[in-house]
């Protein structure tokens, strides 16, 4: 329980220290191409290279409008308004509301899912064109939450479509559905789509 | 119920038993959040129940104040279509807005199912409840001809007790899911359901399948080791409903 | 309120841009807080934490932009709101507007050191595994 994990610290990760004195900090600024962000800084060869920064493009280019299919089914719809509202602005974040469920790549479940709403669910995630990515807000879509044990309520939203971020909250205040978006843009940033592609 | 008539703690009364009278106007004026209940409305009301009981003795049974102040009919199920109708025409009642319609499953009792209509009159600002019973087979007439906004409430009624509505529009299911078979609001129907657990497997679709919970709901014992009302230690169920005699002489 | 001839055209903006520009400590650092943090502002410095992170504060902007944290050059654009440290986090999130260091949190000796969240790293974050029998358990051949 009190294992902190110590895996390989990458450029973009801070090492902490065990004990309470000052830690042991790793070079300041990265430089070179890590100035960029990148996660992608060991290629051995020049046809890496090049993928690396094609992925670097189009992870960019998804991550920084991200349009969410809204699937605001109860309470929590009304916090994922608060998070389109001004003080939580989405907007600044390249999130825009699409209506059409052809038009987005993200969808958040925000709200029960109930026995009747699944296959409407799973249709409209088929729906969506491929690079998409699902956002489960809230208990009652991460697992049930507070009807799981209801007769009519499908006890998570990942029992019908993979789910990528779980945000936890009942509501989830805005702030945290604003970080768990900031974390799904982490999550595509390392993705590695065009580097597989090149590999096989 | 209980929480309209005046608790028992005031002071120098800690064991005083639960007597029918109206509350004291002392206690009332100590307690500004218990209800005050309308001394004329009340007898307004509870002379239309006599005079409701009058007109249409074959379907009233009974008469009663349900809280204090709340008149309730309780009518024979063949009685349904001439009491509403009765009192939405009525000119001196004209309960012409259906509030809702609901039920109540008492398993223990041979009718097991009570259907309450809940009536309130515009012109008059009161409510009144009906409330009729049937069981399992039994169907009742549907309201829908008297007052059109009972359909969907008799749709629910029906799905969730399975209660079914003679000459009804369009008596199906309306809150449950598609397939779904059973009364959910019934006692014997458990809370979790039976065959309700549904997931997307290489069919590439939903299914369903027997409900197996990873933890099954536990009850958890969260009273207080205090008795909560002993004043009302020995009161039965139907404490609270005070029923109205039908003969003027013995006004309540 | 008279409005003089700078306000009219706007020149008292390019004014206070330039001071922020000196204060920052140059076009070149200036520059770079764009980028990391798409802001250009200054604020008194509150404080520091052993992770590196600084505190700003400045009340002449409203109420939620008034406090906000620097995270180290190390980090670059990988900051995540979770790497401020729990101390912090109360100041930053105007919970109260005591900073540690007037009111520094008394450690307990069983407080682990704060770690980000790393619940995205698939390498590092914690996953649940079943711990009792399996429903379906496999034919052994005998």
């Amino acid at each position: 329980m009190l294992s902190r994990v110590a895996g390989a610290p990458t450029a973009a990760l801070a090492r902490l220290a065990s004990t309470q004195a000052t830690p042991a900090l790793s070079s300041e600024a990265p430089k070179g191409m890590g100035k960029t962000g990148t996660p992608f800084l060991n290629t051995s060869s020049a046809g890496e290279y090049a993928v690396a920064r094609l992925d670097d493009v189009m992870n960019m280019a998804q991550r920084t409008s991200i349009w969410p299919l809204t699937f605001g089914l109860a309470c929590c719809a009304v916090e994922m308004m608060h998070f389109a509202a001004p003080r939580y602005d989405m907007d600044r974040y390249g999130v825009v509301f699409r209506a059409s469920p052809r038009q987005c790549d993200l969808i958040f479940v925000a709200g029960t899912v109930t026995n009747k709403m699944a296959p409407a669910l799973r249709r409209v995630y088929d729906q969506m064109p491929e690079a998409k990515w699902v956002i489960s807000m809230g208990s009652c879509a991460n697992g049930g939450g507070y009807y799981h044990y209801a007769y009519s309520v499908l006890r998570g939203a990942d029992r019908v479509i993979p789910v990528d971020i779980y945000v936890p909250g009942c509501p989830p205040t805005a702030e945290a559905l604003l970080y768990g978006v900031l974390q799904l843009q982490k999550k595509i940033k390392r993705k590695r789509e065009a580097q597989l592609w090149y590999r096989r | 119920m209980l929480r309209r008539l005046v608790p028992f703690a005031t002071r120098g009364s800690a064991a005083a038993p639960f007597s029918s009278a109206a509350p004291t106007e002392a206690a009332q004026e100590k307690k500004p959040t218990i209800w005050k209940i309308d001394e004329k409305k009340r007898d307004k009301l509870a002379n239309f129940g006599r005079y409701a009981a009058q007109c249409l003795p074959k379907f009233v049974q009974q008469v009663q104040f349900a809280a204090g102040d709340e008149l309730e009919l309780l009518i024979h199920p063949t009685g349904v279509i001439p009491v509403l109708s009765f009192l939405k025409g009525n000119h001196s009642a004209q309960f012409t807005n259906l509030t809702f319609i609901c039920g109540v499953d008492v398993p223990a009792r041979q009718n097991r199912f009570e259907v309450v209509y809940s009536l309130y009159s515009v012109r008059f600002n009161a409510r009144i409840r009906v409330r009729t019973y049937t069981d399992e087979v039994a169907p009742i007439d549907s309201a829908t001809p008297v007052f059109k906004g009972a359909n969907w409430f008799e749709r629910e009624v029906y799905d969730m007790y399975g209660v079914w509505f003679n000459n009804h529009p369009d008596l199906r299911r309306i809150l449950t899911d598609y397939g779904f078979e059973g009364h959910p609001f019934r006692k014997d129907f458990p809370l979790s359901g039976y065959n309700e657990v549904r997931y997307d497997p290489e069919l590439k679709r939903i299914v369903y399948e027997p409900s197996e919970l990873a933890q099954e709901f536990r009850k958890f014992d969260l009273e207080s080791p205090w008795e909560q009302f002993p004043a009302f230690r020995n009161e039965s169920m139907s404490a609270a409903y005070e029923k109205i005699e039908l003969n003027p002489t013995e006004k309540k | 309120y008279q409005m003089g001839v700078k306000e009219l055209l706007g020149l008292d903006k390019l004014a206070k841009l330039a001071t922020t520009v000196q204060k920052i400590g140059g076009l070149r650092a200036a520059l770079k807080q764009r980028y990391l943090m798409d802001v250009t502002r200054t604020g008194t410095l509150v404080g520091e934490d052993k992770f590196g992170n600084k505190y700003f504060e400045d009340n002449s902007y409203f109420m939620p932009r008034n406090r906000w944290v620097v995270y180290p050059d190390r980090v670059w654009l990988d900051y995540d709101a979770t790497q401020v440290a729990p101390e912090w986090h109360r100041w930053l999130h105007h919970i109260s507007d005591e900073t540690p260091t007037t009111n520094p949190p008394k450690n307990e000796k069983w407080v682990l050191t704060h770690e980000e969240n790393s619940s995205i790293f698939p390498d590092k974050k914690y996953t649940p595994y079943a711990t009792g029998r399996t429903k379906i358990q496999g034919w052994k051949p005998q």
